[in-house]
């Protein structure tokens, strides 16, 4: 048997037709393919850009004239049109090419067609487009007079405004072609007022326009409803005098008012606290007599004017004029007249003024037992920022202290509160009997705080008892205090460990300082090698550092030369000068350092940097800044001269601390002094300068005028 | 103003006088009424709740007797007193509009007040119920027997039922600017009471339309909402209990109720007399 390889005639046709039918097939399965895709594709974009008509709506429409000629049926109109054109396409952006805009009415164009200038808005944007469509002797058919009269009567103008115009679409950068849009917008204007004045002209002018017979309108009489006398109508066809019997206007409002003057300052109580200074009939006094009165907001005030009265009279009246609506819109106008009684009463600040110095109720003794006055500056200018004082009637300066008395007990208590917060405290208080009405049960006393404020002051050298140092964990002992307020700050030189006492801590074992500032010796520091990195203790930096000094009073002298570990590493350089505790030159006899067996004390240590050199410079020309004083009775009893001296250099020390402690300004005012002229040199120097207070940490000083002057202690304390 | 021409009435005599007027509960003898003040239920609106004309008087249908035994006792022996409500309501005062010849009542009212009106009324008068898109026919149209005021937007096909109904003329006009004629102005055969802020032209035009005299004038201690505090017809008026004596004389001058009273004849005989002997 062999193999047919032969294919069938019929079957090779039957292939030839099939293959023609395959290629129809395919051709037509690509076509639909081709155009679902195309079509898929259209309908993809369509979804991207969503694209939407554009929106326009009317923003405002003023018609600024509408006249009707009836002779010869013709309408001049001047309308000020805005309307508001939103593109609300995400994707897609719009050329307005052609912008045209007119105004109908009933079906009547009244307006020139107005064009617009073409421009473009991007995809999701917002125009206005302003428009003035004026038309001029338009001609209009006569019926529109009859529709402008009837529209006037049911109180309504209907308008409608029609924009037509080309656009282009713009997706991307593909700008079709121009497509027409129409826009109409129909406009229903509220009735044309007869009470509005500009409305009312406008139909006047229409009526008159329009040929239309008008007949002047005389306002007739009517009976008052009343009593029947003959008078202009009003809204409550009353005549004033029935009117005013119907009805009190000034019905709750009030007639008789108490206020308070001061008779010392000439001023009037604003309540709560303000005082007002006025003038007998002045403008200022008016005011504050028409505002004291209550409900007057319920009526509308017209006038007011003042009735003389005799000044010794305590009484002031004023006649007021008051309108309101009464009785279906009438509105009455009614005068009356509200007497002031004025009370006398004097006001806080001539109260003060006026006390008795020596009629006090209160006494804070202020003392703080240490060579200096240092912590009593720092505390003046505390005591003034705060204006703690306010209440002080007298003020007294003390040795070793400052006494300040009180009117009354209450004011004395709280200034004590307000030293316990600021300064490590102790106070007892005492009270004197000084009368006793056993009749009314009345005790008369008078009270004493007695405050002491710890010996410790900032920069004292401080041997801490074994207790403390202990409880501390092992702090110290030997430690300088940098920084006092209600609490002690402590400060390790030589670990740089840093600790607080607050006053109650300090008092239970209270301790003094093993050296205080006064016996600051001066070195100059010949090397300095740091230890240690900066180091953050209680917002200050220190480095520790190992320093050779040597004392400026041997210098020249004899070659002693001390190693000393000092916390100044940060800002002592070799050749700077330094102040320092000369432990090696002092003899100590401290009890607290006795108890400590075994304890080496350095040779020195260092507190601060000193700038003395420097100052040298600078002596005799005024600061930048100055401070405010509490006006303080001093007492030069004993030792004047010697003691002010002493206060001077005391004060000069205090005022370079500041400069040198922006920690230590930072709770003070200081102002700006205006004597002040700086020196061009002082900007040319460079380097290490003195420190001193920046400008913008000043304040502008209140200057009061002369009349104040006579008053000075009252002033001052003001302040 | 006075001296207008005086319109026909002839038709018309004074009626009889009742021994006794009715004021609330109590009743005091009066010689001579003309005008008389009530309340319908504490509201002195009373033109709200009553229609009265030469031929019959409407009165709502209240929660007390008083308001229509005062209307009773007044007219009951001239007129048909007739209450009803219109389209279920009480204010029929303010929804119809009629004269002695024929009744206009608004496109709600219902088939059945429509009948009983019908029935009530004479059978001269024409009770018509009509389709006008403002159904407060009182507020919109003012008459009498011959002449009517409309309100400027009634239809066409309204006025001309007005006209054919009511056998009156009608002219569309405004009182002292105010559309609704119906409320502001009243006015019988003998004379008018307009809103009082009515400028004197405007009272020449609408007394020369009218053919009476007119005066501005207030009802109920002040209020220009005339046909809502007065109800009047050529012989009596009844306004609301707030209306003062001045007011009061204003009406009875202007509607000339005194000169319908039997004894003003007499008055005015022994005047004449007594001008003569003097």
């Amino acid at each position: 048997m062999s193999e047919i390889n032969e294919k069938s005639p019929k079957h090779c046709a039957k292939k030839q037709a099939l293959n023609l039918h395959i290629l129809k097939k395919k051709l037509f399965f690509y076509s639909t393919t081709l155009l679902l895709a195309i079509l898929s594709l259209i309908l993809l974009v369509w979804l991207i850009l969503h694209p939407t008509k554009p929106h326009f709506s009317l923003k405002q429409a003023d018609i600024n004239q509408l006249n009707l000629t009836a002779a010869s049926s013709s309408l001049s109109s001047d309308i000020q049109l805005t309307l508001l054109s939103v593109n609300p396409n995400k994707k897609v952006g719009i050329y307005y090419d052609e912008f045209l805009l007119y105004a109908s009415y009933n079906g009547q164009k009244i307006t020139n067609v107005t064009s617009i200038d073409p421009f473009y808005q991007d995809s999701e944007e917002t125009n206005l487009v302003s428009a003035s469509l004026v038309g001029s002797e338009q001609a209009v058919a006569p019926s529109l007079a009859y529709d402008v009269k009837h529209d006037e009567w049911a109180g309504k103008v209907a308008l409608s405004f029609k924009v037509m115009g080309r656009l282009r679409w713009k997706v991307g950068t593909w700008i079709s072609g121009r497509y027409r849009f129409n826009v109409n917008c129909d406009l229903l204007i509220a009735a044309p007022n007869p009470r509005s004045p500009r409305s009312r002209l406008l139909v006047i002018a229409m009526a008159q326009d329009t040929g239309m017979f008008t007949v002047p309108q005389t306002i007739g009489s009517v009976l008052c409803c009343k009593c029947g006398i003959l008078m202009q109508p009003n809204a409550a066809n009353m005549c004033a005098k029935c009117l005013r019997s119907e009805v009190d206007i000034t019905e709750g409002l009030q007639k008789h008012v108490i206020i308070i003057h001061c008779p010392e300052c000439d001023t009037y109580l604003q309540p709560p606290r303000t005082w007002i200074k006025a003038q007998l009939e002045s403008k200022e006094l008016l005011t504050f007599c028409v505002k004291r009165l209550k409900n007057l907001n319920k009526v509308r005030l017209v006038h007011a004017e003042f009735i003389w009265t005799e000044p010794h009279s305590k009484r002031i009246k004023v006649k007021l004029r008051v309108q309101k609506e009464v009785l279906n819109g009438a509105i009455l106008e009614q005068a009356y007249t509200v007497e002031y009684v004025v009370q006398d009463q004097m006001c806080e600040s001539c109260t003060r003024v006026q006390a008795n110095p020596d009629q006090w109720v209160a006494a804070v003794q202020l003392r703080q037992h240490v060579s200096h006055r240092r912590t009593f500056f720092y505390l003046e200018q505390l005591i003034l920022k705060h204006d703690a004082a306010k209440y002080a009637i007298r003020i007294k300066q003390m040795d070793q202290g400052v006494d300040f008395f009180f009117g009354n007990r209450s004011h004395g208590v709280k200034f004590v509160e307000f030293l316990g917060k600021v300064t490590p405290i102790r106070s007892r208080n005492d009270k004197q009997l000084v009368s006793h009405d056993p009749k009314s049960n009345n005790y008369n006393y008078k009270y004493t705080f007695s405050v002491e404020i710890s010996p410790i002051c900032r920069e004292d050298l401080i041997c801490l008892p074994p207790k403390v140092a202990v409880s501390l964990g092992n702090f110290g002992p030997l430690v300088i205090c940098n920084k006092v307020t209600n609490s002690i700050a402590l400060l390790d030189p030589f670990t740089l460990r840093q600790s607080f006492l607050d006053a109650e801590q300090y008092w239970r074992s209270s301790f003094k300082a093993l050296l205080s500032s006064r016996q600051l010796v001066e070195y100059i520091v010949l090397d300095v090698e740091p230890v240690s990195s900066e180091v953050n203790v209680g917002g200050l930096k220190y480095v520790l550092a190992d320093a050779q000094v040597a004392r400026v009073s041997d210098f020249g002298k004899n070659d002693t030369i001390f190693n000393v570990r000092t916390h100044l590493g940060h800002i002592l350089n070799p050749g700077d000068y330094a102040l320092g505790y000369d432990l090696y030159g002092a003899n100590s006899n401290d009890i607290e350092l006795d108890k400590y067996k075994g304890l080496v004390l350095p040779d020195v240590i260092l507190v601060k940097k000193s700038y003395e050199e420097k100052r040298q410079k600078r002596r005799g020309k005024p600061r930048s800044w100055k401070l405010k004083s509490l006006n303080m009775e001093v007492d030069n009893g004993v030792r004047g001269k010697d003691n002010e001296e002493k206060m001077n250099s005391e004060y000069e020390q205090f005022l370079r601390d500041l400069e040198e402690n922006p920690d230590l300004r930072f709770n003070l005012s200081l102002y700006r002094n205006k004597e002040y002229q700086p020196s061009e040199m002082a900007s040319v120097t460079d380097g290490e300068d003195v420190p001193s207070v920046p400008l913008d940490e000043l304040l502008a000083d209140l200057d009061l005028s002369d009349e104040e002057d006579d008053d000075d202690d009252n002033d001052s304390m003001k302040e | 103003m006075e001296n207008k021409i005086a319109p026909d009435c002839s038709d018309f005599l004074p009626p009889p006088l009742p021994d006794l007027i009715v004021f609330g509960s109590c009743r005091v003898p009066s010689p001579i009424i003309m005008a008389t003040r009530l309340q319908y239920e504490n509201n002195c609106e009373i033109g709200v709740f009553s229609k009265l004309t030469n031929a019959y008087c409407l009165v709502a249908i209240g929660g007390s007797e008083n308001f229509y035994s005062t209307f009773e006792a007044e007219l009951a022996d001239v007129i048909p007193v007739v209450k009803t409500s219109i389209a279920g309501t009480r204010i029929i005062g303010r929804l119809c509009a009629g004269n002695k010849n024929g009744l206009l009542l608004p496109h709600n009212t219902t088939d059945q007040e429509l009948q009983h009106l019908r029935n009530s009324l004479p059978d001269s008068v024409v009770v018509q119920r009509i389709d006008e898109r403002l159904s407060a026919l009182g507020n919109c149209i003012a008459c009498n027997d011959h002449v009517a005021l409309t309100h400027p937007d009634l239809d066409r096909e309204t006025e001309e039922m007005i006209a054919d109904v009511l056998g009156v003329e009608v002219f569309r006009q405004t009182i002292a600017g105010n559309i609704l004629v119906g409320s502001f102005c009243t006015f019988s055969n003998r004379g008018g009471l307009v809103h009082p802020h009515t400028s004197i032209e405007d009272l020449d035009e609408l007394s020369t339309l009218l053919q009476v005299p007119l005066v501005a004038g207030t009802v109920n201690r002040g209020s220009e909402v005339i046909a809502a505090g007065l109800t009047v017809n050529d012989w009596t008026a009844f306004c609301g209990s707030d209306t003062t004596a001045t007011e009061l004389s204003v009406i009875e001058s202007v509607f000339k109720l005194r000169e319908a009273q039997p004894s003003a004849l007499v008055d005015e005989m022994r005047k004449s007399l007594i001008d003569s002997y003097v």
